[in-house]
């Protein structure tokens, strides 16, 4: 708590989280011991490779874990409230009104057969007393700050009626719609065209200006990333190994999986999958690699690399990396 | 005109795509029934201890004499002026007696198929709920034992317990017999001789209508759409009945249609056990008597509800599933 | 003062000993008949209509007796007994039977019932009733009614059997109101289209009040019936419930107060027996007669052989047999027919008791001598659905292996297995009951006669030909006096009892149970069809 005190800041801390999940073959480190922060208003990246445990970790921060998983250590300090020791219902008030999510794949995220007005409508009355109309007046209201070009037709109109992009501004609009001080975007654009991923990306950090709110943006694509966001997470097989802000970190990345994850990027064709740039695979979820992680396809892989986990480093000014070339 | 009215259209069109079906059924059940050994002469022979001479009479009054399919005209050509024909054990125009039966059928059915929609559903969403629990494991097995168990033997369990040894209930039949007066105590005699045959009656079909919601609760608890409404922070309930209830209902719906046709088959064994004075029993007495018009009568009139459920859930279904067009 | 007190107290002690004497020694009738109640019977089938004129099956025949009445009625010795005639006389060496009617009896609908009634009802409605008929069409000439109290019924020749035929409600005709019925006639459909089909209208103790399709018929007491003050219950309902076990427990219950002997299965009998609020009586079967056989294939050598029956008759402890066939309920058979009819059932001949000596005495005789413990082969056959034959026929195999006989017992579905016995003679011994009442010519001779040998089914299986039983048979229905008749028949049975073509086991049980707060609710031999006006409530 006293760590807290100086930086008055600070909105979301979350230290040393570990969410383990037991699958058939075994148990899944996804999330092995993440620590990070997000001030208000700030707008703070974690980028990752798919399957490196970015949702994971989101997921743990609103409790929304699958049923499989346990959280075996952490705190995630939301406002000075460790959101772990939350009773159910108090957690329910805070999702939606503090924090709010928006998930990767508009065609699966939305109930298939409830208006798209009335799912939003339903984030209004459950946390407000407001009347039908009241709400219905809200929604719209947060429908034409999406930029729904027209409201009225959309409220009434099933998810399978409208386009992909519609829809993510409609689940925007439902996060949105109780003005959280913090937005969870979980790779809110992965799933949509070229043109339409710009305009959401422009959506969010417009919507950030005028409602003041924090944004945590998860994402494959460092691309993204560059005129959006502060800071950066860059996360590897459920652990972080860089953090720095965003201009440092594209100027001069210091671990060999960022500097992968760069080059990637600069490659002509943004839409190449990162694995394939750099060499190797994801590792297997249930049977990490010893020592780093990475050393598997790390090009400057060193002995104790193979043995030892690298330290995390405090290089100073906030950067951090785990890695023993900087040791 | 009916173009405004897609949904009657579309009934009227299923309806009259029906005629066909309908004849085939007649010509099969009749050529069927005829087939099969015995006929209503030799059953009403029988137990009169008729002559020979007497039999040839029946024979010739019912028609029996002439050939199969000059029978079978004459049914059809009746059946166009809507005259089912005349009942041989009974003695009295099919329809008649087939009306006479059908609301004690109704209220047996009626009744039966509420408790067992109702329950089912509801135990399927708790169920799935607590999905793997003992509880949930407990359930499961009780409704196979449900499922497969005979309607005959539940019946007289149930008799034998609650009528015979407790003598809560009345063991069989519609009325008491005794010193019942007019007005609410008559209708309170009747429900009490409902309660046993509607239990047994919805045993099978609750354990059905359980088993599908579990798994199609199962299933849509898993999709992505019930993240978002977690995400929204509604509680538990809400998520259950209005987000995944909902998705899940479709199959459900659907199953009930078609199940129909076994609830049909299942009140003539809870009829014959309780005594219950429909239509159920009406058909094992009809075929006890090789009755054949009221044979063919009541197969007629349940062939034709049994598509006209299949009908109501179609449109049930495309009222709950928006994504369904009448095409 | 004192001594009348005295005297006084030892009366009434006297008085009430009597009386507890009375009511604790003598059952049932002892107690004062009063009015009330409702006596509800079940029935397996909801009978559709109550037209007793065409269809006089069992279902029709429950609620139909309580609602009219015949000529006569049996009592428990098939003795005939004034119903609508009170008395009659038979005339012309049996060829003439005049029946004084009943004065001042009503019908439901208030008019009064005359000869022109019967008359009708015999020669308009009985020529339809596929039973009585049977009895009726070979021997009646012509009904007269010479006023308006008097029956006079011709017959073309001496018919001895048809007054105990005329008993039972399916030998002699109900009587129909020949006002309400004169148009509907000439016809079955006619007959059946009537508006009396669905609402009955008679002389009997009950009439028609409401009549729920697939539930239940409820008929209520007839204020004006000729034989006051009964009927004692106040309504009877008929209940029809279709499964076996619910009726039982129905009955258990008190929801039924009476199943006939039909819907009591035997083993239910001991069972229900312990149960005190039930009373299991074996009786009313008596004009039935139903008594269990064995039927010898005489065509085949070795049951051809007279020495052979006689030994397997002679070998079998038939005790033993309905013992563990019926569960003890049953009575031994001691004749060709049923002991109820007591005027012709026993002969002189003593019946076969079990004498292993005599058995193996004649089958040496027979020249089928013991090797290795066994003389040869017989196959028992029997019809699958009653299962005490199959029992029976296994406690044959047991008693016979004794003397030698090895019994292999096959089982078909019936149809199969009455095609196989009765048309095609294909068997050695066969489990068969036979229907003996409610008078021998009507129900034993068919069995006997020589001209009915593969004719059909229940009849002259054995392929038996006796010409001293057959002019017995011949001659004996036209012999108007008892007395005679009866010797005819005591003749046959002894002369059938030596031939030995079958072996009389058992006579069935015939077990009703009614509850025990109800009595005299079988007061009839023939236990289906008996009215119920007798019943009252305890
Ligand atoms: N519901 C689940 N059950 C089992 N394993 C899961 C589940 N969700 C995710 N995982 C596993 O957890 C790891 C992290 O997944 P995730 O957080 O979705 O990664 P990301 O979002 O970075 O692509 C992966 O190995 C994935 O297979
Ligand atoms: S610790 Fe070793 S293997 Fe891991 S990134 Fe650094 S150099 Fe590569
Ligand atoms: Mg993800």
């Amino acid at each position: 708590m006293n760590a807290n005190a100086e930086n008055r800041n600070g909105l979301l801390r979350v230290s040393d989280l570990r969410t383990y999940l037991d699958v058939p073959s075994g148990v899944i480190k996804a999330v092995d011991g993440v620590s990070l922060e997000v001030n208000r208003k700030e707008a703070v990246a974690l980028v990752g490779e798919s399957g490196s445990g970015k949702s994971m970790t989101a997921l743990t921060i609103i409790r929304l874990q699958p049923v499989v998983a346990r959280i075996l250590s952490g705190e995630i300090l939301l406002n000075d409230v460790d959101l772990l020791t939350l009773d159910t219902a108090s957690m329910c008030d805070l999702r939606g009104t503090e924090i709010a999510m928006v998930f990767q794949d508009p065609m699966t995220y939305l109930n298939p057969v409830m208006r798209a007005g009335a799912q939003v409508a339903e984030v209004v009355l459950e946390h407000q007393e407001v009347s039908k109309g009241e709400a219905r007046s809200q929604v719209l209201d947060a429908f034409e700050r999406v930029g729904i070009p027209s409201p009225q037709r959309v409220y009434d109109s099933y998810p399978h009626q409208l386009s992909g992009g519609m829809r993510q501004r409609v689940l925007i609009a439902m996060a949105i719609s109780c003005r959280p001080s913090l937005l969870i975007a979980d790779e809110p654009t992965t799933a949509l065209d070229v043109t339409i991923q710009a305009q959401i990306m422009d959506l969010l950090a417009h919507l950030r200006e005028e409602l003041q709110n924090a944004l945590f943006l998860i994402t494959h694509d460092i691309g993204l990333v560059a005129e959006h966001c502060d800071r950066i997470y860059i996360m590897y097989a459920g652990q972080i190994v860089e953090h720095a802000d965003t201009f440092t970190l594209f100027a001069e990345p210091k671990h060999p999986y960022t500097e992968g994850l760069l080059r990637s990027t600069l490659s002509p064709d943004k839409r190449v999958e990162v694995f394939e740039t750099i060499e190797g695979q994801v590792p297997n979820p249930t049977d990490m690699p010893s020592g780093c992680r990475f050393h598997p396809r790390c090009p400057h892989v060193k002995d104790v690399c193979r043995e030892e986990s690298p330290p995390s480093l405090d290089l100073g000014e906030g950067r951090m990396v785990a890695c023993w070339l900087y040791e | 005109m009916a173009g405004d009215y897609p949904l009657l259209r579309y009934s009227v069109r299923r309806i009259l795509q029906a005629v066909p079906l309908v004849f085939w059924v007649i010509i099969i059940n009749f050529t069927i029934i005829h087939l099969a050994p015995g006929d209503p002469a030799i059953y009403l022979a029988s137990v009169t201890e008729a002559t020979p001479e007497a039999y040839a009479e029946l024979r010739k009054e019912f028609g029996l004499d002439k050939p199969l399919y000059v029978q079978m005209g004459i049914y059809l050509w009746k059946l166009l002026h809507l005259d089912l024909g005349y009942s041989t054990w009974h003695n009295s125009p099919v329809l008649g007696v087939i009306i006479d039966r059908l609301p004690a059928t109704m209220l047996l059915m009626a009744t039966a198929f509420s408790i067992a929609s109702l329950m089912g559903v509801v135990l399927g969403v708790i169920a799935s709920r607590y999905s793997y629990s003992v509880g949930d494991h407990l359930a499961t097995l009780a409704s196979l034992a449900g499922y497969s168990m005979p309607i005959f033997w539940l019946g007289q369990l149930l008799i034998l317990f609650f009528a015979l040894y407790l003598d809560w209930l009345p063991s069989q039949g519609m009325y008491s017999m005794r010193g019942v007066e007019p007005g609410w105590p008559a209708v309170l005699d009747v429900l009490k001789h409902l309660l046993l045959p509607a239990i047994t009656y919805a045993t099978y079909h609750m354990t059905l209508v359980f088993r599908i919601t579990r798994g199609k609760m199962q299933e849509t608890l898993a999709q992505d759409f019930i993240l978002t409404a977690k995400s929204k922070g509604l509680n538990e309930r809400r998520v259950l009945y209005r987000h995944a209830l909902r998705n899940a209902l479709l199959p459900v719906v659907t199953v009930i249609g078609i199940n129909f046709a076994y609830v049909m088959a299942g009140s003539v064994f809870t009829e014959t056990v309780f005594g219950w004075p429909g239509m159920g029993r009406l058909i094992f007495e009809s075929i006890t008597a090789r009755d054949y018009p009221m044979i063919l009568g009541i197969f007629l009139v349940v062939s034709m509800m049994i598509m006209l459920a299949n009908l109501i859930t179609d449109i049930l279904y495309a009222l709950i599933d928006p994504r369904v067009a009448y095409n | 003062m004192e001594r009348r007190k005295v005297r006084f107290g030892s009366a009434a002690i006297f008085l009430v000993l009597a009386a507890v004497l009375v009511l604790t020694h003598i059952p049932g009738s002892a107690w004062a008949q009063k009015r009330g109640g409702t006596l509800v019977i079940g029935l397996e089938a909801d009978p559709g209509h109550f037209n007793l004129i065409v269809k006089p099956g069992t279902t029709v025949q429950v609620p139909a007796v309580n609602i009219y009445n015949k000529l006569i009625t049996l009592d428990f010795d098939l003795n005939p007994k004034p119903e609508l005639a009170k008395s009659w006389e038979v005339k012309d060496g049996g060829k003439t039977l005049v029946f004084h009617l009943r004065k001042g009896v009503k019908f439901h609908d208030g008019k009064e019932m005359t000869s022109e009634d019967v008359k009708f009802s015999l020669e308009k409605c009985l020529p339809y009733n596929p039973r009585s008929r049977v009895f009726w069409k070979p021997v009646a000439e012509k009904v007269e009614a010479p006023d308006k109290y008097t029956i006079v019924v011709r017959l073309k020749k001496p018919f001895a059997p048809l007054l105990t035929v005329m008993g039972v409600i399916f030998g002699g005709p109900a009587i129909y109101p020949k006002h309400l019925w004169k148009d509907h006639v000439g016809s079955r459909k006619a007959f059946l289209n009537a508006p009396y089909s669905k609402k009955p209208v008679g002389t009997g103790p009950f009439m028609l009040k409401e009549y729920k399709k697939g539930s239940h018929v409820r008929l209520v007491r007839n204020p004006n019936y000729w034989n006051a003050p009964k009927p004692y219950a106040d309504e009877l309902v008929i209940r029809f419930v279709s499964d076996a076990n619910t009726r039982l427990i129905a009955l258990e219950k008190g929801e039924i107060d009476y199943l006939r002997a039909a819907l009591i299965p035997w083993d239910q009998a001991a069972r229900l027996k312990k149960n005190p609020k039930l009373v299991v009586l074996d009786k009313g079967g008596e004009a039935t007669g139903q008594v269990e056989f064995m039927l010898l294939n005489m065509r085949r050598p070795i049951t051809g052989n007279v020495k052979v029956r006689q030994a397997i008759a002679y070998a079998l402890d038939k005790n033993q047999i309905s013992q563990l066939a019926t569960g003890g309920t049953a009575k031994v058979a001691d004749g060709i027919m049923h002991s109820a009819m007591k005027w012709a059932h026993k002969g002189s001949f003593a019946q076969y008791k079990q004498d292993l000596k005599m058995a193996n005495r004649l089958l040496d005789e027979a020249g089928y001598p013991m090797r290795g413990g066994k003389r040869f082969s017989l196959t028992v056959t029997w019809a699958k659905g009653r299962g005490f034959e199959g029992l029976a026929a296994e406690v044959i195999k047991q008693q016979l292996k004794k003397v030698g006989i090895d019994i292999k017992i096959e089982s078909f579905d019936r149809a199969a297995t009455l095609k196989k016995v009765y048309i095609n003679h294909d068997f050695d011994i066969m489990m068969q009951f036979f229907t003996t009442g409610p008078d021998p010519k009507i129900s034993v001779t068919r069995v006997y006669d020589r001209n009915n040998i593969g004719s059909a089914n229940f009849n002259n299986a054995p392929s038996y030909i006796n010409v001293g039983v057959q002019r017995l048979l011949d001659a004996e229905w036209q012999i108007p006096d008892v007395k005679k008749r009866g010797a005819a028949w005591r003749q046959i049975v002894d002369m059938v009892a030596a031939d030995a073509p079958v072996i009389p086991l058992f006579e069935t049980p015939f077990v009703h149970t009614h509850s025990a707060k109800w009595a005299d609710v079988v007061t009839r031999p023939y236990c289906a069809y008996c009215t119920r006006e007798d019943a009252y409530q305890k």
